[in-house]
């Protein structure tokens, strides 16, 4: 655990002194935000939905961005390798670097979520605290893949446009489990429905997650 | 998960009377290129090796598979006894490790950068025993710089600071002395020296023939893939190595 407490702190001291992924992320996804507001107009006849599609292009957008900075961070300065040589299992060294991004892609949610929220005329359901765990499990899962193949791509030099190409397509499962819990909790439908997707989101949260924690030792050695 | 991280004992302590690094039958292949074929060595604790040869001869491969960096096509390594590929975290415990790129993070301070690296080798230091560390590479006067400031050979002496955090029984080193300073090249030698009278192994890899001759109590030569020469450093044997270490790079070049 020393080694996962070490770079995790590391990765927040250093955000907390640079502001730089947070904000840069945070302004990425409210662009994205409004130009699908006044590209699909704000009044439709499903804005659960709506707000919920939006809310996860960007998420996905913001969050592509911030794992591609996160891991040239470390390429930049040949550190992974210090990181690598740390004696410890690898899979602390994945799931620091992991739960760095998750907090970081949190923290941009916490002022992306509000406004979508308020753009698209969200009614209040009460269900904030499903809410907060749709968004919890959906980035867990965008970011655990995320990190692996950031990881990936960040050795070769392709990375900028790679991330996105091999990210996407094995993000769709989460994507589109996020996107049906958040619809729910959004709407006016019984919690009963949105913790179906969630459970689901859950389920897929295991495996790449799983997957990844795995394949993060093979991955990194030559 | 491995739960040596729990023992920080456990994992810098070399297990008796094993040598720092024990290689068998080692290949390794890049796709179906091979780059190396066949590596046998033993390195006794507390000597110190020089290991060289021409580009592309393998040299920084065989030092990056001994780091666990790399995995093994076929064979075995065992670092201070332990198997490379399955007790990969107390292997790292017992090596640290030297690049010509120092391996710092740019954008935080010199300091911040010892106590992350030391608290990462399993060895936290208190600010005391960090600016003691600093000192010694010349570097407390800039503990609270960035270490993107830093030319480029104190940046590099701070690199040496990192590798030393964790006192590794076994230093690897790449090119160490590449873009040093005669200062910054002084303070390595006289940390390499300190180290090997601490009982501290060396491997080094380096094109610098006289330099590596002055560090080292045997000398290896590596050409395509294979160990070619492997014998004990003495005063009078530097220039018949370095005329055959001259007609393989010749060999190369044609």
């Amino acid at each position: 655990m020393r080694v996962f407490w070490a770079i995790l702190w590391k990765d927040i001291r250093y955000e907390l002194r640079r502001r730089e992924l947070v904000a840069v992320m945070t302004v990425f996804a409210l662009l994205v935000v409004v130009i699908f507001a006044f590209a699909i107009g704000i009044r439709s006849e499903s804005p659960a939905s709506m707000a919920a599609s939006v809310l996860w292009v960007a998420t996905s957008f913001a969050g592509t961005l911030g794992l591609n900075r996160s891991l040239a961070l470390e390429r930049d300065e040949q550190c992974l390798k210090a990181l690598l040589m740390s004696p410890a299992d690898r899979s602390w060294v994945f799931l620091a670097k992991a739960t760095g991004n998750l907090v970081f892609l949190l923290a941009a949610q916490v002022i992306l979520t509000p406004l979508v929220i308020v753009l698209f005329g969200v009614e209040d359901t009460g269900h904030w605290s499903l809410l907060g765990v749709t968004l919890l499990l959906g980035s867990a899962g965008f970011v655990g893949v995320g990190t692996l193949f950031a990881t990936m791509a960040t050795s070769t030099r392709m990375r900028d446009w790679l991330l996105p190409i091999l990210l996407f397509p094995v993000e769709v499962p989460v994507l589109i489990a996020a996107v049906k819990a958040t619809a729910h909790v959004f709407s006016t439908a019984p919690p009963g429905e949105s913790t179906i997707w969630i459970a689901i989101l859950a389920a897929f949260d295991l495996i790449f997650v799983s997957m990844s924690i795995l394949s993060f030792g093979f991955v990194v050695e030559e | 998960m491995d739960r040596v991280q729990e023992s920080p004992r456990a994992k810098a302590t070399p297990r008796d009377a094993e040598p720092a690094v024990e290689i068998r039958e080692l290949v390794k292949h890049y796709g179906a290129t091979p780059v190396l074929r066949g590596i046998n060595l033993t390195i006794a604790a507390g000597t110190s090796v020089a290991l060289f040869g021409p580009n592309g001869a393998g040299k920084s491969t065989l030092l990056n598979l001994i780091a666990t960096l790399a995995r093994p096509t076929s064979g075995t390594i065992r670092v201070c006894g332990y198997d490379s590929v399955k007790e990969g975290p107390r292997a790292r415990g017992c090596a640290g490790m030297l690049s010509h790129a120092p391996w710092v993070y740019d954008r935080m301070s010199v300091r911040d950068n010892v106590r992350f690296f030391a608290k990462l080798r399993g060895k936290p230091l208190s600010d005391g025993e960090i600016l003691d560390a600093l000192a010694d590479m010349d570097l407390d006067n800039v503990a609270d710089a960035d270490a993107g400031t830093l030319s480029r050979g104190m940046k590099q002496r701070l690199g040496i600071v990192r590798a030393f955090l964790g006192t590794p029984a076994l230093l690897l080193m790449d090119e160490p002395f590449t873009g040093l300073d005669r200062k910054s090249a002084g303070l390595l030698c006289d940390r390499m020296i300190r180290f090997r009278e601490a009982g501290g192994t060396l491997l080094t890899v380096t094109h610098a023939v006289s330099e590596g001759w002055r560090i080292a109590t045997r000398a290896l030569m590596l050409h395509r893939g294979r160990l070619v020469q492997d014998v004990p450093v003495t005063p009078d044997g530097l220039e018949s190595f370095a005329a055959q270490y001259d007609d393989r790079m010749r060999g190369e070049d044609d």
